[in-house]
Formats: C-alpha cells, sequence, structure tokens
C-alpha cells in the first residue's frame, strides 16, 4: 500500500494539471505536477482545518478545481533550445536518483520528524488540525504556529497506506517536488546559457540537494516561492495564475514562506515607476489571502510564534544587537562561502549583479529577505550559536535563490530595471493577463 | 576551417568551468543521500530516525505504549542528547535530581537548552527535545505531558525510589505517577 500512496499522491496532481498545461511532454508533465501539488496541498490544507478527514476530500476538490479551472487558460509550455533541454535532462536524472533513493529513506533529521512528520501523524491520526499537537503546550517544540500544507500532503500518503509507519512516501513526495519544481524554474529562465547554468547551479547546490530529501519544510517552500516569483516576472510565461497557486502555497508552507511571499509581491508591486498591471494586484491577493488565512487559524487555536513575540521583543536590548550583529554577519558569510554550502551560488548571484542587469524587485527582494532572517536571528530566544547551527544554511536558500533569480530571469542585455513589465508587454501583448 | 569567435570560445569555457563545478559538488550530497539510505535499509528503519540508530529501542517505545492504553498522558526525562556519550550516568542523575526537585529550567549545554527553553513554562519533567519528538511521533495518538503525566519513561536517567514501576529494562523504567 505504501506503493499505492507514493503513486496516487504524486499521479493524480500530474493527471489533474495536465489539462492546464500545454506543449512540451517533459514539461507538461513536471509543471503538471507541481500545480497539482499546489492544488492538492491548498485543498487537503482547508479540509484539514474543518477535520473529520476532510482533508482527502479538500486535496481531491483542490484537483478537480485545478483541471476544471486551469482548462479555460492553460499553460503553453515551449520546447527549450539545446542549453534548456540538457539542463532539464540533468535535472531530470538527478531527480530520478533521488526518487530512488527515497524508496530505501526514512525521515532522517530531528527538525523533519519533532516538528513536520509529527503534525502529518497527527492530521492522519485525528482526521484534521486541532488535537494536542496543534494546541497543547506540551507540542510547543513542533512550532505550532506553522502553516501545515506539506504535513497535509504528508498525511494523505498516510491515509492512502493506512499506516504512519512507513514514511518513505513522503521522502518520495519531496523528491518529486525538487524534480518538478526545479524544472518548472529552469523554463521560466531566458533561453541563453548561462541563465541556465546559473539555474542549475543553485537546484543542484550541495545545500538544496540535501535539504530537499530531508523531510523539512526550507527547501520546498522555498522552491515553492522561487517558481511562483519567477513566473510572476518572467517574460517567457504569459499565462500568469500558477504563480498566485504557488506563491500562496509557499505562503502555507512554512512561515518564512509566508514572509517572503509577502516580500516578492509587495517588491514587485512597489518598485515600479508605472501603474502595476492586473496580475501583480492578483497575486498579492492570493498571498495575502493566504497569509490572513492562516493567521486568523492560529489566532482562533491560541498559539503564537515562539520565537518573535512580545516576550522576545521586550527581551532585545541594545547589548543584544551589538553582540548579536558581528556572530549573524560572521555565521551567514561563512555558510555562503563554503562551496559544501552555498559557495558556488554567492560567487555566481556576484558576477550575475556585476555583469547582469537585474529585475530589482527580485534583487530587493532578496535583500529584503535575508534583513528578515537577521532580524529572525537577532531576536531569538535560543543561544545564539545552537541557533544558527541548525538553520542557518537552510533559511538561506530562498533569499539566495532570489538574488539569482533576479539577474538571471531576463536575458542578457534586455534593459530591466523598474519598467520591465512595459517591455514585456511590448513584446508580449499578453502578458499581464492572468 | 571557420574560426570561432572569441567571445563564443570563453563563453563556452566559462560554461564548462561552471558545469564541472556544479557537478563535482553535486557528487558528495547524492553519496550522502545514498550512504543514509543504505543505513536505513541495513537497519531495517521505515519510520524516522538517525539513519541506521534509531534513539530508543522498539522494547522501550512499547513498554510505554503497553502502559499507557487508556488515554492517559506520557512524558519522558532524558539526559541530553549530545552530552549522554560523554558522561551519561553523571549527567542523567543531575537530571533526575533537578526534574524531582521541580529546579527545571536548567541551562547546562546547549542540546538541553533548548528543551528547556520550549518548556520553560516551569516544572516540564521532558529531557531533550530530539526525544522528546521522535517519541512524539511514535506515542501519537497518545498524549504528551510534560508537567502533570500519567506515564513517565526515564531513560538512561534513574527513576524517584517511590515511584510505582511498570516495566524496566537494563537503562530505561516506566513508572506510573
Amino acid at each position: 500500500m505504501s506503493f499505492l500512496a507514493a503513486v496516487v499522491t504524486t499521479a493524480l496532481p500530474v493527471i489533474a494539471g495536465w489539462s492546464a498545461t500545454r506543449g512540451w511532454w517533459l514539461g507538461r508533465v513536471l509543471v503538471a505536477a507541481l500545480l497539482g501539488f499546489c492544488a492538492m496541498g491548498i485543498g487537503g490544507l482547508l479540509g484539514a482545518v474543518l477535520g473529520n478527514d476532510l482533508f482527502l476530500v479538500g486535496a481531491g476538490l483542490g484537483l478537480v478545481a485545478l483541471a476544471t479551472l486551469g482548462r479555460l487558460r492553460a499553460v503553453n509550455l515551449e520546447r527549450p533550445g539545446r542549453p534548456g533541454r540538457a539542463v532539464v535532462g540533468l535535472l531530470v536524472a538527478v531527480g530520478a536518483v533521488l526518487l530512488l533513493l527515497s524508496v530505501f529513506r526514512a525521515i532522517p533529521t530531528g527538525d523533519a520528524w519533532a516538528i513536520w512528520s509529527l503534525k502529518a501523524r497527527a492530521i492522519y491520526e485525528s482526521g484534521g488540525i486541532g488535537g494536542p499537537v496543534f494546541t497543547s503546550r506540551a507540542y510547543v517544540f513542533s512550532h505550532q504556529d506553522y502553516p501545515c500544507l506539506l504535513p497535509t500532503i504528508q498525511a494523505i500518503a498516510f491515509k492512502v497506506q493506512g499506516t504512519a509507519s512507513l514514511t518513505w512516501p513522503t521522502q518520495w513526495q519531496v523528491a518529486w517536488l525538487w524534480a518538478s519544481a526545479s524544472v518548472g524554474l529552469v523554463l521560466a529562465l531566458p533561453e541563453d546559457a548561462f541563465a541556465q547554468l546559473a539555474g542549475a547551479a543553485l537546484l543542484l547546490c550541495p545545500e538544496v540537494l540535501n535539504t530537499s530529501v530531508t523531510g523539512m519544510a526550507d527547501a520546498p517552500s522555498a522552491l515553492l516561492l522561487l517558481c511562483g516569483a519567477a513566473w510572476l516576472l518572467s517574460p517567457r510565461w504569459q499565462v500568469k495564475w500558477p504563480a498566485f497557486l504557488l506563491l500562496a502555497s509557499a505562503a502555507l508552507t512554512k512561515n518564512e514562506g509566508t514572509v517572503e511571499a509577502l516580500i516578492v509581491v509587495t517588491a514587485a508591486l512597489v518598485l515600479r515607476s508605472s501603474k502595476p498591471p492586473r496580475h501583480l494586484w492578483m497575486a498579492t491577493v492570493a498571498t495575502l489571502a493566504a497569509a490572513a488565512f492562516w493567521a486568523v487559524y492560529d489566532g482562533i487555536r491560541g498559539v503564537s510564534n515562539d520565537e518573535i513575540n512580545a516576550h522576545t521583543l521586550a527581551s532585545v536590548t541594545f547589548s543584544t544587537v551589538t553582540t548579536r550583529t558581528g556572530q549573524i554577519f560572521s555565521a551567514m558569510a561563512e555558510h555562503m562561502a563554503d562551496p559544501r554550502l552555498w559557495g558556488i551560488v554567492v560567487p555566481l548571484i556576484i558576477a550575475c549583479l556585476v555583469w547582469r542587469r537585474a529585475t530589482w524587485s527580485l534583487t530587493a527582494a532578496g535583500l529584503a529577505a535575508l534583513a528578515v532572517l537577521f532580524c529572525r536571528y537577532l531576536l531569538s530566544p535560543y543561544q545564539l550559536a545552537w541557533d544558527m547551527r541548525y538553520s542557518i544554511d537552510r533559511v538561506l536558500m530562498a533569499p539566495l535563490g532570489l538574488l539569482l533569480l533576479g539577474s538571471v530571469l531576463y536575458p542578457m542585455g534586455t534593459r530591466v530595471a523598474a519598467s520591465s513589465d512595459e517591455q514585456q508587454r511590448e513584446r508580449h501583448p499578453a502578458v499581464g493577463s492572468a | 576551417m571557420p574560426s570561432v569567435p572569441r567571445g563564443q570560445t570563453r563563453l563556452a569555457a566559462v560554461a564548462g568551468v561552471l558545469t564541472a563545478a556544479i557537478v563535482a559538488f553535486m557528487v558528495a550530497p547524492m553519496w550522502h543521500d545514498a550512504s543514509q539510505a543504505r543505513a536505513f535499509l541495513d537497519a531495517g528503519q521505515k519510520e524516522l530516525g538517525p539513519a541506521g540508530d534509531p534513539l530508543l529501542p522498539r522494547t522501550v517505545v512499547e513498554a510505554l505504549e503497553r502502559a499507557d492504553q487508556g488515554g492517559g498522558t506520557w512524558a519522558v526525562v532524558t539526559p541530553p542528547l549530545r552530552e549522554s556519550s560523554t558522561d551519561p550516568a553523571a549527567v542523567g542523575e543531575l537530571i533526575a535530581l533537578r526534574a524531582i526537585r521541580g529546579e527545571l529550567p536548567y541551562r547546562p549545554s546547549d542540546g538541553e537548552r533548548i528543551s528547556t527553553e520550549l518548556y520553560r513554562e516551569s516544572r516540564s519533567i521532558c529531557g531533550d527535545i530530539n526525544y522528546v519528538g521522535w517519541l512524539a511521533y511514535q506515542m501519537l495518538p497518545r498524549a504528551l505531558d510534560c508537567r502533570h503525566p500519567h506515564y513517565v519513561l526515564y531513560w538512561r536517567v534513574r527513576a524517584p525510589i517511590t515511584a510505582v514501576r511498570i516495566a524496566q529494562g537494563p537503562d530505561w523504567t516506566v513508572v506510573s505517577r
């Protein structure tokens, strides 16, 4: 039954997403999988909030909605050129290896089992969100305020297989998500070898590969965010509704994803010299709706963030700021320079910022996301060295990804700045329609 | 033979170096994942835990499950994970004493600090967060309660002499409160 769980939770999204896509078959399979993952996750999460095993019904309705509404304005995926096909081929090959390995892997890391898998099993056992795991102070270590899109999808696999004692289907799900989101992201990049390789460098860098198959939500959240941001602003995508789905999903996957998705849409709206097009407003509404939904639901359950709250804010002093600032900068720099973590990506970002024109809204969003991370560590109630040692490597994924995307999303030599959308509309009149 | 523009040659060289770097650094995490998969496979682990090394033996988890069959609550008292390898007896003794006296939170180490910070509401008896999180998954739907549990697992920590022992092994005891 566990094989059925893995197949059902990855094949059904492809089937539902298939009607929302057109064009190149390989791109269709993987982009359909990505959109289906989001629709299944959001629908399932809404059902999980209602309880009574309605997360299964919600997931089904999400997939039906995608298959029905996606058909009305399907995404056309052009077959990429030779560099694009080579990079997609590499990503598919790596994805296949990750999928194969996932069959033999249990959930390997502490944060994964104490936060995400715990909630998945609680949803599976109690039929929804609302039991002691989500409300009792005893489970506060599991960050009860975090959104539960990933646990809901894991719970669907548990339900299909009828037990939570086998966790490889959840590893399969995240490996499949890595493959589909990676290809989705690369297909949004321009047809030049450097941009494609830069995208591959981000997606194949050691930290992304390691974190993507741990069962933690950092990589899924960052991948959904980066795909959503790329889809929203890339001149290659002329249909924009998938960006709304992706950004809302990122916002419902992890707290950092919520903040970063809001940063992306705000930067895209604000850093322009002209009136924002309709699709930017719609992306903002979708992201805000997702963030507000979860914030209200947290309020109803009476849980708050255990790291940044009135208590931790009150405990910050001038001396905390001065002593921690150096520590945070030095830890961030150390991780960014380490080739086993982000050491390939950071020099690429610098090179791109020097030699290519940036999409300033994404670059600003990346910097703002880094600033938010900095503040999060400044306010951390835990011993700073401990806190950073166990989290800084993986939470850098989204900010660094946004910085890299900011400078490779447009073809080399394009005059891109605040007015990029206008140029884009001149070249592709359909851009801007949702 | 047609000449290749110098710009294109440079671009190809940069692309080649970048591709080589990506592939070279990609191998390490893939190897790590493969080794982890093999360790899980060798140990027959199918749920969750450090690869090839479950945090607690299955017999211990089953003993706690058997004790807590009637909808009661449970807790686990442990030495801090990172220090248990150095001097488990001494650290465990210290924690047990403090747990009995209700002196927690305490802060002898990073690993312990996180668990005490998280349970700082007072009088929590739970131990290292790694054990608590791992066992919380295994024990569902039985509820964790670190303040007033019905059943407590003492793992590598001496249980209070007055406690009612339900089950015990060489380095663990399940007691009723």
